[in-house]
């Protein structure tokens, strides 16, 4: 059974209200500048960077472009360790298989620190390397940075192995079996173009 | 309104939404004008809900004859069945739903379960909260 909040209690204590309910800034992290921007659409070319990431052996540059040839799912969230983004991760990790299978890059990706990243994927496992948006400048570009606020939206980008966006999801429900339904279907297909 | 699954925000207008009962029939959970209204977003596998649990309990009993209460469950990682025998084992009395179209979590913009919304009389969201110490006493007596 797949069990939310795997990490201790006082870590969750802090940070799912932080999730839900923080305004402003976020300590050590500062406010993006960028106004908000519209999202890329589906079957326009995803807009590439390059941001360092960290998955359970350390870290490492990931570039977007060096992908092509590759389904990729970048998948964007508020908060390390806060509980929808944990609920959403673990799911991901747990049902990888079913949800992703084979041939795919899974990219999770937030405003948060690198080494935030390398705890988060050395304690969680996660069989996928977590992309650290320093600025929320490639939030911005998928259109996926909360106004005024320094975190990402909750959103997901199904990318085709010839780098265009064949589906996006601008408000991905963490909480809701469909999303992740839509999401395998959307990633089956993807693998079949 | 918050974005993205932050939560529904403290102020705005709570929605009405349709979800199920734990014998399948569709249900639509309506604030009413006049009555305050208690929503939990939950699950079974949920250790803050778990701990919660009491509190929810106790707030039903105390305030349950002045308050619209409804458990939501989410429809994630957890069947029908199973949400109606946790009804059952733990003997909930108020009222429990599914959320088996994901429409009410998406209504409320729900990040995390154990997420409670309190409503006030006039339909609009007074508190919103996660995690197993809420005050939900306070919260209510802010709304009576």
């Amino acid at each position: 059974m797949l069990k939310m909040m795997k990490f201790p209690a006082i870590a969750m204590l802090i940070a799912a209200p932080f999730c839900l309910q923080a305004q402003g800034s976020m300590a050590g992290m500062t406010m993006p500048a960028a106004t908000a921007t519209a999202a890329p659409e589906v079957g326009t070319m995803a807009p590439d960077f390059t941001a360092q990431g960290a998955d359970q052996s350390g870290t490492h540059a990931v570039s977007l472009s060096s992908l092509r040839g590759h389904v990729v799912v970048l998948a964007f969230y508020p908060a390390d360790r806060s509980s929808g983004c944990t609920h959403e991760l673990n799911k991901f990790r747990d049902e990888y298989s079913k949800i992703f299978g084979s041939d795919v890059t899974v990219l999770p990706i937030s405003l948060d620190s690198l080494q935030s990243h390398v705890s988060w994927a050395h304690d969680s496992k996660f069989p996928f390397t977590l992309v650290a948006d320093n600025g929320g400048k490639i939030a911005t570009t998928y259109g996926s940075l909360m106004s005024g606020r320094p975190y990402a939206s909750r959103t997901v980008f199904v990318i085709g192995k010839d780098g265009k966006i064949l589906s996006r999801n601008m408000k991905f429900g963490a909480l809701d079996q469909h999303a992740y339904d839509d999401l395998t279907a959307a990633v089956a297909k993807a693998k079949t173009e | 309104m918050a974005q993205s699954g932050e939560g529904i925000a403290v102020g705005t207008a709570a929605p009405a939404v349709t979800v199920a009962d734990i014998s399948g029939k569709a249900v639509r959970v309506t604030p009413t004008i006049g009555r305050p209204m208690l929503i939990e977003f939950w699950a079974t596998w949920c250790e803050f809900c778990e701990r919660l649990e009491p509190t929810m309990k106790a707030t039903y009993n105390k305030y349950g004859d002045k308050v619209q209460f409804a458990a939501i469950a989410v429809n994630v990682n957890q069947s029908p069945r199973r949400v109606a025998k946790h009804v059952k084992d733990r003997s909930l009395k108020y009222p429990v739903y599914y959320d088996n179209t994901g429409k009410a979590t998406d209504a409320y913009d729900v990040a995390a379960t154990s997420f409670v919304v309190v409503i006030d009389r006039k339909g609009k969201v007074a508190y919103t909260g996660v995690g197993d110490k809420q005050d939900l006493d306070a919260a209510i007596r802010g709304v009576l």
